[in-house]
C-alpha cells in the first residue's frame, strides 16, 4: 500500500493485490465481505467530506466578508455594491443550507439508519456549495 | 412575494446580519492581506 502524497494523513492509499485470483464471476460482494466493509466505510468517509466543506467555506467566507468592510471603490467599501453583498449572501445561505443537510445526515447516520442516499447527498452539496463559495470570495 | 420581499429582499436581510454576525467578533484567522507586497499602499487599496 502507498500513500496518495497530495493527500498524506488523510488515510487513502492505493492497494496492490498479488497472486490473486478471484473470479466466482468476479465477486465483489460477500466472500469474505469486503465489498460490504468498503461500503459501509465510505459513509464516514464520505460524511467527514461533506462537513470538512463547511468549514474551509466558513474561513473563506469570512476572510472575503471583513474584506468587503475595508476595500473602498467609488468613496464606499465595496460591501455596500450589491454586486458584492449579494455575493455574500448567497453564498452565506447556501452554507447554511449545506450545514443543515450534513448535521440531519449525520443525525440519521447516529440513529442508525441507511444512509447511503443522504450521505452521498451531503457530501455533494457540500463540497459543490465549498467551490462556489470559494469562487464567490476569491471574486 | 409581496407579504413576505421577494428574494432580493432576502439577499439584503441576509447580507445585513451575516456583516453584523462576523464583524461584532474578532477574527482569529491569519490576516492574508500582510501578504501583499505593498501592504499600506492606498492606490491599490481605493478605486474611484
Amino acid at each position: 500500500m502507498s500513500t496518495d502524497s497530495w493527500i498524506t494523513g488523510g488515510g487513502t492509499g492505493r492497494l496492490y493485490f498479488r497472486d490473486t485470483r478471484v473470479p466466482v464471476k468476479n465477486l465483489v460482494g460477500p466472500l469474505n465481505g469486503g465489498f460490504l466493509v468498503f461500503n459501509r466505510m465510505m459513509i464516514p468517509e464520505r460524511l467527514t467530506t461533506a462537513a470538512g466543506a463547511l468549514g474551509m467555506a466558513r474561513c473563506c467566507l469570512e476572510i472575503a466578508t471583513r474584506y468587503s468592510d475595508r476595500r473602498k471603490a467609488f468613496g464606499e467599501t465595496i460591501r455596500k455594491f450589491e454586486a458584492v453583498s449579494f455575493k455574500v449572501a448567497d453564498s452565506i445561505a447556501k452554507l447554511d443550507a449545506a450545514r443543515s443537510l450534513v448535521y440531519v445526515t449525520a443525525r440519521h447516520v447516529d440513529e442508525g439508519f441507511d444512509s447511503r442516499r443522504m450521505v452521498s447527498e451531503a457530501k455533494k452539496i457540500s463540497t459543490e456549495m465549498l467551490w462556489e463559495v470559494v469562487n464567490h470570495s476569491m471574486q | 412575494m409581496i407579504w413576505t420581499g421577494t428574494n432580493e429582499i432576502m439577499n439584503l436581510l441576509i447580507q445585513h446580519e451575516f456583516y453584523g454576525e462576523v464583524l461584532k467578533r474578532e477574527s482569529n484567522a491569519r490576516d492574508v492581506e500582510k501578504d501583499a507586497n505593498d501592504l499600506e499602499g492606498e492606490e491599490e487599496k481605493i478605486y474611484e
